[in-house]
């Protein structure tokens, strides 16, 4: 049987020193027949009995107070031949039966409640051993789920109030950090109003939601969770606390990503190449002819002006088709191990002469680097992100970094100008998003599509005290070949 | 003994215009090309279709040069381009292509590629570059 004397507040009364008790019962029991034997017949001595009887009311079995009821009943009917001569015979005959009764009657009510007392620790010890089993079960099943999942917990209005070290592994936030946020601190920016409220209205019914949500963790990074929220109703079917199962779906979504992507492109791909046919075709008949018809003798000099103009745009027509090509039909690159001080060195020229004198100065790195890839395409990379740098407006100097680690090289080209004005960076990679009056949106993802096919990263960045930087890494070249 | 047009027959090799070929279906490639190349002093044809390209190939003198759209409606200029150095072996040939990177593939690997569009001039100097003025001479006295 477990020890109840452990019992807390609520549980039953505490079965104090049984043995005791005993002891204290025997005594006073004792002294009743010695105190009956001394006293005349008559007097009600015997009626003391009952106090051994309710010792019992503190502890011990709950037959002990029978015990005593019958060793006093005896101790009554001893103490009749043994009591002193005098007193009243008549009243003590009337008495005995009488005390006798009370005892047997203080007995009974005492071992009842012995009895009831006992069923109810009995109870209690058996419900709170299936409890601590539960518990017990639950840290289990808590151990095994912080294992396998990312868990948190919030209040009814959202407020985080429990995550596992998986959360906070994957956010990059400390616990501290979280305990007390709602979930718009990991919030990417990326699901609509429409899909979050969605989220809210499910759970807020008392129904359990589930879908992937893409949230951003301390350090920028992105990741997707495959989510289920249940939420915990209270009396009132209101809920009280919700509780979010998550796992780590990033990889299988890049994946999905890249695939669609990839059929994407494939199918952009076919698209502009019948469509730079199609352009270019008639382009190149209505430039030559004008070609042919500025050159021939007659035509004045207004009419001149007119078809270089006719000449001008269709050139700038053809670079627009050029640059969907390059995006959706690039050509294979062709690797080579090359030092990145000269393509470097090509692409600042080239940038400084595009960008005219409002440009800033160019800082090239102080040391230099080898990389594999193809030629002409990091150079358009390069030249592509300095002239973004150019036009960020800015005139502080752009500082170019160079650094060679694991079998990558990292090129970092910062600027001082407005960054991205709050605008999640990634998305200027979007093909056809563009944040300039003029120009296609394809400048950065072409770029990312070059780096991409030479086995490299792009990211861009906001930079400590105001400005963008541009990080691009490629494999890295060997500096013996 | 019969005179030509350039003077004594036979002509010195100076004087004899180089024979170029524009095989492309579009009809203003060909009108400025032809155009630009007759004014530059070749002498210049165009074919609208692979038919047309046959007739004027087999015509004399030979071309020296022909410009072949990489992509013709009613053949492949690969078929075509293999057709012509049969009939003409010591012909050049200058493709004319949208896109550059796609003609790295063979037979395309051993010819010069004009993107379209193009610049008349640049069309010139390459066909001049192309074209040399020795060998339509020896094939004229056949």
């Amino acid at each position: 049987m477990p020890d109840t004397r452990r019992g807390s507040s609520y549980g039953p009364p505490v079965n104090r020193h049984p043995r005791w008790l005993r002891l204290g019962a025997l005594v006073l029991t004792a002294l009743i027949f010695w105190a009956d034997c001394v006293t005349p017949m008559g007097i009600a001595v015997p009626s003391l009995y009952v106090a051994p009887v309710l010792l019992f009311m503190r502890g011990g079995k709950f037959w002990e107070p029978l015990l005593v009821a019958a060793g006093a009943t005896l101790l009554i009917v001893v103490g009749v031949w043994v009591t002193p001569a005098g007193g009243s015979v008549e009243i003590g005959t009337i008495n005995r039966p009488l005390e006798t009764l009370t005892v047997w009657i203080s007995a009974a009510v005492v071992a009842h409640y012995r009895r009831t007392l006992d069923r109810w620790a009995e109870q209690y010890a058996a419900d709170r051993s299936a409890r601590e089993q539960s518990v017990h079960r639950l840290e289990e099943i808590q151990q095994a789920l912080d294992q396998a999942a990312i868990v948190a917990s919030t209040d009814q209005r959202g407020i985080i109030n429990y995550v596992n070290a998986k959360f906070c592994e994957i956010s990059k936030y400390s616990r501290d950090e979280l305990i007390g946020q709602d979930h718009r601190i990991i919030n990417s920016g990326y699901h609509s109003k429409e899909f979050i409220r969605g989220l809210w209205r499910t759970i807020a019914s008392g129904q359990v939601w589930r879908g992937e949500i893409r949230n951003r963790a301390k350090d920028g990074t992105f990741y997707w969770v495959d989510t289920t929220i249940v939420p915990f109703l209270n009396d009132a079917g209101k809920p009280r606390q919700y509780l979010a199962i998550r796992s780590d779906i990033t990889q299988r979504k890049e994946a999905e990503a890249k695939l669609v992507e990839q059929s994407a492109l494939a199918h952009l791909g076919q698209l502009a190449a019948v469509v730079a046919h199609e352009v270019r075709n008639p382009l190149a008949g209505v430039r030559g002819t004008l070609q042919v018809l500025r050159s021939r003798a007659g035509t004045d000099a207004g009419d001149r002006g007119v078809m270089d103009a006719m000449i001008a745009r269709i050139d700038v027509l053809n670079s627009k088709v050029e640059d969907i090509l390059r995006f959706a039909r690039p050509r294979s690159p062709v690797f080579e191990t090359m030092e990145l001080k000269a393509v470097l060195k090509d692409a600042i020229g080239s940038a400084q002469a595009a960008a005219g004198t409002g440009c800033p100065a160019i800082v090239p790195p102080a040391g230099t680097a080898y990389v594999h890839a193809d030629r002409e395409m990091v150079r358009d990379v390069l030249l592509n992100l300095l002239l973004n740098a150019c036009q960020s407006g800015s005139t502080a100097a752009i500082e170019i970094g160079v650094i060679e680690k694991d079998g990558f090289c990292t090129v970092e080209i910062a600027d001082r100008g407005t960054g991205f004005g709050g605008q999640d960076p990634e998305r200027l990679f979007e093909a056809f998003h563009t944040t300039k009056k003029s120009g296609t949106g394809l400048g950065l993802a072409i770029v990312r599509r070059l780096v991409s096919l030479q086995g490299g990263t792009i990211a861009l960045m906001p930079r400590e005290g105001g400005g963008a930087i541009a990080r691009v890494t490629l494999p890295a070249g060997s500096t013996g070949a | 003994m019969p005179t030509s047009a350039h003077g004594e027959y036979p002509p010195t090799r100076a004087e004899i215009p180089r024979r170029v070929v524009v095989i492309d279906n579009e009809p203003l490639v060909r009108w400025s090309l032809t155009t630009g190349l007759r004014l530059a002093g070749f002498d210049a044809d165009a074919a609208a279709d692979v038919a047309e390209a046959r007739a004027l190939v087999r015509q004399l003198p030979p071309p020296d040069v022909v410009l072949l759209d990489a992509r013709l409606w009613d053949a492949d200029p690969r078929q075509v381009l293999e057709e012509i150095r049969g009939i003409s072996p010591e012909c050049r040939f200058l493709i004319l292509a949208v896109a550059g990177h796609e003609m790295m593939a063979p037979p395309w690997d051993n010819v010069s590629v004009i993107r379209k569009p193009f610049d008349l001039l640049e069309v010139v100097r390459v066909v001049e570059a192309a074209a040399p003025r020795e060998a339509p001479v020896d094939r004229l006295a056949v």
